[in-house]
């Protein structure tokens, strides 16, 4: 049939096509079905939760930061300060998406590396590198705060593996000029804020570092935690060492908010309600700024400049007058940001090189303690039962303290003999034989008489100070012998070396020169100065324990104030005549012919109106040299309740208590008396 | 004899109730279908006019006032098709072929580029879209051609050439990259073949061609390294599956548009609409309009408009069971594809039951090229439709005499 148009001229409606027709007319009526119940689906009964998450999209909380509460020394005078600086911030969520997933895997990359021991470490993770339009924005950005787009780049890439949702500083104390250049040419650095913020300030810089701790961003780790940070959110400085962490729920104080309506580009619409920020309290510490700087400088002085730490407090509260470190530090130098660098971070505060800084060794050092020790065991001695004060003793310069005839002898400084003495003497002049011959004699006693009176006063047990971090430090025993061995031969098996150095073979046993050891502060004895000072505060107090405590009160804008509480109060039972031989033997070691320091106190100290007691000590500590020791105790006898005062003095490789140490502790007993301050150094080679 | 010769049947068979109508009150046009047309086109202006107040700053009119032109130049062209003898588009199919392609090449050559995709020439102070043209005249080409083998259209043969008469310019749409235009040439192909009464086995073949394809695109393809799709088509395609599991990238547009649609509840949120007004939900005047009203008239205000629509379909339905030939009942049937097609993918897109590809809402998306098109569209409906009535008024006089 050839084709002629005319004749496809059919009439249009045949049944097939009627059918089809149908077909379609179905299959719309069930795509309109479908749609139909879905909007019903979505608008009617699902419609409060979109009703709720549309509420959500629009409302941005702003923040408004509330300043941190003053840190003040007990008269007041200021410690850590504020003031208000420019601060120059990225938004993260306008880092391109890709670049934050390369962020966060090299995060977690670099994480894994530092988790990995030295030298097997591998090549180090590079850090992603802003490219292309994210590379200009950065160039724009460094042009106008002189950074470097490298150090911008770092600067991110730290903060959003450190904290991923918080605003990224990029520059703090921004000028007025580059304020104003990016705040008029907004449109011009996407995602760049300029907000006013308050920085922490430290009027005396480096005092009491280790004290006052530092402020930074709040971690992803304390964000997770929420204990002790409610309402903190990301970006939000908080205490993070120090007192400013101990003290963060009174110092932070609440941020106010601003309730603002945004459009989807975050651009402001209407500003609803404000709530006012809430400044942080003020914190008033028992330090006094006077001794805190006397004992940094006598420490430095007396110390030849080495590391160590000193103490002074009130041994009847507790309260702690001035308590340092050395080496110190800037806070303002450790607040994140200061580093463009980890490694440049690291090279100021952490390697080895730098004697550790950050570090309080006053309280988070625990080393052993050489003759300062004495006094607890002669404590521990009286309630055993193994002297009495009058009991003498033949101290011939050596003592026998196992079985083995060659080896096992120990012996005072150059094997000075001091004849028949009785406690009072042993501890003026320091002698170490008499002390080993209590020690080898407790070792036979059952119960642990030494390890159990160390424990009392205050020896490895954390004294309760109001600082983070504090160590509890350790005493020799039996059982601490059995778990050097379980370490060793544990660590032996894992690692397949002859030998780990944790223990010496793995099958060590408790010995009597373990206990003699420990009875002259040697041995396993981990101690930090702060417990120390409570040891002899203790002694003291005829055996009410105080706790130290930097805090004394707060007070809020409003100027109410609150005291802190510092509860202590452990009793222990010191018979007087004890006590009595103890401080005697103090007082003859500071004052009497033969005494340990008495040297030290010879040349213009007014021992009449000003008794000292004092006890020095020399501490082992291979590989290091010796440690110097010395504590002191001391009050106004014109006056003697106001003015108590315990004063321990420890300095890293100082060598004799008396040569380093205990010059030191005059220095500082000096500012607190108020007598002309004068470096005397002691001879004495006792420990 | 072939089922494709199905023996001829008369008009009077079916007793259409046109002709019991008195002529006299009879229109030259289909009313039914230019009041849904005036219906979303108010839709429309209200929904634009309310979602762009803030869009331009200092002119709140902008949208409102660009999309109002276009209805009224759409809508003379459509009055003008009403006098169009359609079929003089049959005999230039050639011709109108040669136009679409050479308009998918000038936006190749010449074309603007926006967001990523060359779609549209510059035509003065507006963008022409070939892509949303080239929809209207696919349907005529195809359905001219499916005409023209009015009785070959069992064969494979014509299966065969209808697709790939369809598939060519979808193919260089595709590259624009335009990905929505595409897929509706697709439906608009399938419609009109299966309009012209093209046997189920060539279907099933297609749609065993088209899983082959699919898998080769989605699987094989980038397996070899040769990537086919984006990948952000590929990320819109599969994100409406699991919209939250990325709310702020590839699910972003959808999650805000669900949000925007459940939160008017019944009647709508009004002056407080923020999804939309606030730009959480971008394009919301183009391809995310739905959105608009369903936020801000509730499930009363975008079942009005999909009522609408429905009336549209219905309408274009019967118009196609009126023509009075072949290819006009064709070209119905693909207009019919046309709109169903773009209607359901669209809403289902801002409902979370279909992917984003793109598709406008035909007569409610802001757009001159998709207005004009579809009112051209709307327009070859009622010419079908004057020319069907009066030919079989007149085969009905001829008879009644």
């Amino acid at each position: 049939m050839p084709l002629d148009p005319a004749n496809d001229r059919r009439p249009p409606i045949t049944p097939q096509l009627a059918l089809r027709v149908a077909g379609v007319g179905v299959f719309a009526f069930v795509l309109f079905g479908i749609v139909f119940f879905r909007l019903w689906y979505l608008q009617v009964l699902d419609g409060d939760k979109y009703l709720a998450q549309a509420r959500d999209n629009r409302v941005r909380i702003e923040r408004i930061a509330a300043p941190r509460g003053q840190i003040v020394d007990a008269s007041n005078l200021p410690m850590v300060d504020n003031k208000k600086a420019t601060v120059v911030s990225l938004d993260p969520a306008s880092i391109p998406a890709p670049m934050r997933v390369q962020i966060a895997a090299y995060g977690q990359k670099a994480g894994a590396r530092a988790a990995r021991k030295k030298g097997q470490q591998g090549p180090r993770v590079p850090v992603p590198q802003a490219s292309g339009d994210l590379l200009l924005r950065y160039q724009r950005l460094g042009n106008v705060l002189q950074l470097g787009v490298k150090t911008i780049n770092q600067r991110v890439v730290d903060s959003i593996v450190q904290v991923p949702y918080a605003n990224i500083r990029i520059k703090t104390g921004v000028p007025a000029a580059q304020r104003d250049y990016i705040q008029e040419r907004h449109e011009r650095f996407p995602g760049v804020t300029v907000e006013q913020v308050y920085v922490r300030t430290y009027p005396n810089r480096t005092m009491a570092a280790q004290l006052l701790g530092t402020v930074g961003q709040i971690t992803q780790k304390q964000l997770d935690a929420k204990k002790g940070y409610d309402g903190a959110v990301g970006g939000t400085d908080v205490g993070q060492t120090g007192l400013e962490a101990q003290y963060d729920k009174f110092l932070r104080g609440t941020d106010g908010r601003y309730r603002i309506e945004v459009n989807a580009a975050g651009e402001r619409r209407q500003a609803a309600t404000a709530v006012q920020p809430k400044a942080g309290q003020q914190l008033k510490l028992t330090l006094r700024q006077d001794i805190q700087a006397a004992g940094e400088t006598a420490l430095k002085t007396a110390g030849h400049g080495l590391p160590g730490a000193f103490v002074a407090l009130n041994p009847t509260d507790g309260a702690i007058y001035a308590m340092g470190s050395s080496p110190s530090y800037d806070p303002r130098d450790a607040a994140p940001g200061r580093y463009s660098t980890n490694a440049a971070y690291a090279s100021k505060f952490l390697n080895a090189s730098t004697d550790h800084p950050l570090i309080d060794r006053a309280d988070e050092s625990a080393y052993p303690t050489g003759s300062i020790f004495k006094p607890i065991t002669a404590l521990a001695a009286l309630s055993a039962g193994v002297t009495t004060p009058g009991q003498t003793f033949n101290d011939t310069g050596c003592f026998q303290t196992g079985a083995r005839k060659q080896i096992d002898v120990s012996c005072n400084t150059g094997k000075k003999a001091n004849g028949t003495i009785n406690m009072v003497d042993a501890l003026r002049v320091s002698s170490d034989v008499y002390f080993y011959n209590l020690g080898k004699q407790m070792y036979l006693k059952s119960g642990l008489p030494l390890q159990s009176w160390a424990h009392k006063l205050g020896v490895a047990r954390r004294t309760g100070v109001d600082l983070p971090n504090e160590s509890a430090g350790s005493v020799p025993s039996p059982a601490q012998v059995r778990k050097i061995n379980r370490w060793e031969l544990a660590c032996r098996k894992k690692r397949k070396v002859a030998s780990c150095g944790i223990g010496s073979t793995g099958h060590e046993s408790w010995n009597p020169g373990d206990m003699t050891n420990f009875a002259v502060g040697q041995g396993g004895l981990q101690a930090t100065p702060l417990q120390m000072a409570v040891a002899y505060s203790t002694i003291i107090n005829s055996g009410r324990v105080p706790t130290p405590h930097l805090g004394l009160e707060t007070q809020d804008s409003r100027g109410i104030v609150q005291p802190l509480d510092f509860p202590s109060q452990r009793k222990v039972t010191i018979k007087p005549e004890w006590r009595q031989a103890i401080m005697d033997g103090l007082y003859g070691a500071a004052n009497a012919s033969g005494g340990t320091s008495k040297q030290v106190f010879d040349s213009g100290w007014p021992r009449s109106r000003f008794p000292v007691y004092g006890k020095t000590g020399t501490a082992e500590r291979p590989p290091n040299g010796d440690q110097s020791w010395y504590v002191a105790y001391s009050y106004d006898k014109t006056n003697p309740s106001a003015t108590p005062i315990v004063v321990v003095c420890t300095i890293e490789r100082g060598g004799f208590g008396a040569d380093a140490a205990a010059p030191a502790a005059r220095l500082i007993l000096s500012k607190w008396f108020g007598i002309t301050p004068k470096l005397v150094r002691g001879s004495s080679n006792d420990r | 004899m072939s089922a494709a010769t199905t023996p001829l049947r008369d008009i009077d068979d079916a007793p259409p109730r046109e002709r019991s109508r008195p002529q006299g009150m009879a229109l030259p046009f289909d009313l039914v279908l230019v009041l849904g047309v005036l219906g979303l086109a108010a839709c429309s202006l209200v929904a634009i006019k309310s979602s762009t107040a803030d869009d331009i700053a200092g002119d709140p009119q902008y949208y409102v006032k660009r999309q109002a032109v276009f209805f009224a130049v759409g809508g003379l062209i459509s009055l003008a098709m009403i006098k169009l003898d359609y079929s003089r588009l049959r005999v230039a199919r050639w011709w109108v072929f040669g136009f679409l392609m050479a308009s998918i090449f000038a936006v190749k050559l010449i074309g603007t580029t926006a967001k990523g995709a060359q779609r549209s020439v510059p035509l003065g102070p507006f963008q022409f879209q070939a892509s949303e043209l080239g929809k209207v005249l696919i349907v005529i080409v195809l359905a001219a051609f499916a005409a023209e083998r009015g009785r070959r259209l069992q064969e494979r043969d014509t299966t065969a050439r209808i697709m790939l008469l369809a598939l060519i310019p979808a193919a260089f749409v595709m590259v624009q990259p335009d990905l929505g235009s595409s897929l509706v040439y697709g439906a608009i192909a399938f419609a009109i073949l299966y309009f012209a009464g093209t046997p189920a086995r060539h279907f099933l073949a297609l749609f065993a061609l088209g899983a082959i394809a699919i898998s080769i695109v989605l699987v094989a393809a980038p397996a070899a390294g040769v990537q086919v799709l984006h990948g952000y088509q590929k990320e819109r395609l599969t994100s409406f599956l699991h919209p939250s599991a990325d709310p702020g990238n590839a699910g972003y547009q959808q999650n805000q548009s669900l949000i925007a649609i459940g939160s008017g509840q019944k009647t709508g949120r009004g002056a407080h609409a923020t999804q939309t007004q606030f730009n959480f939900l971008p394009e919301h005047h183009t391809d995310f309009i739905n959105a608009v009203v369903g936020e801000r008239w509730g499930f009363v205000g975008a079942a009005l408009v999909l009522s609408l629509y429905a009336l549209l379909i219905w309408r274009a339905l019967r118009i196609l069971t009126m023509a009075k030939d072949l290819f006009g009942a064709l070209v119905a049937g693909g207009i019919v594809a046309m709109l169903l097609f773009q209607v359901f993918v669209n809403v289902g897109m801002t409902l979370g039951i279909m992917p984003i590809t793109g598709i406008p809402l035909p007569l409610m998306s802001y757009g001159g090229s998709s207005v004009i098109s579809t009112l051209l569209a709307i327009g070859l409906l009622q010419s079908i439709y004057v020319q069907g009535r009066s030919s079989a008024a007149m085969k009905g006089r001829i008879m009644g005499h």
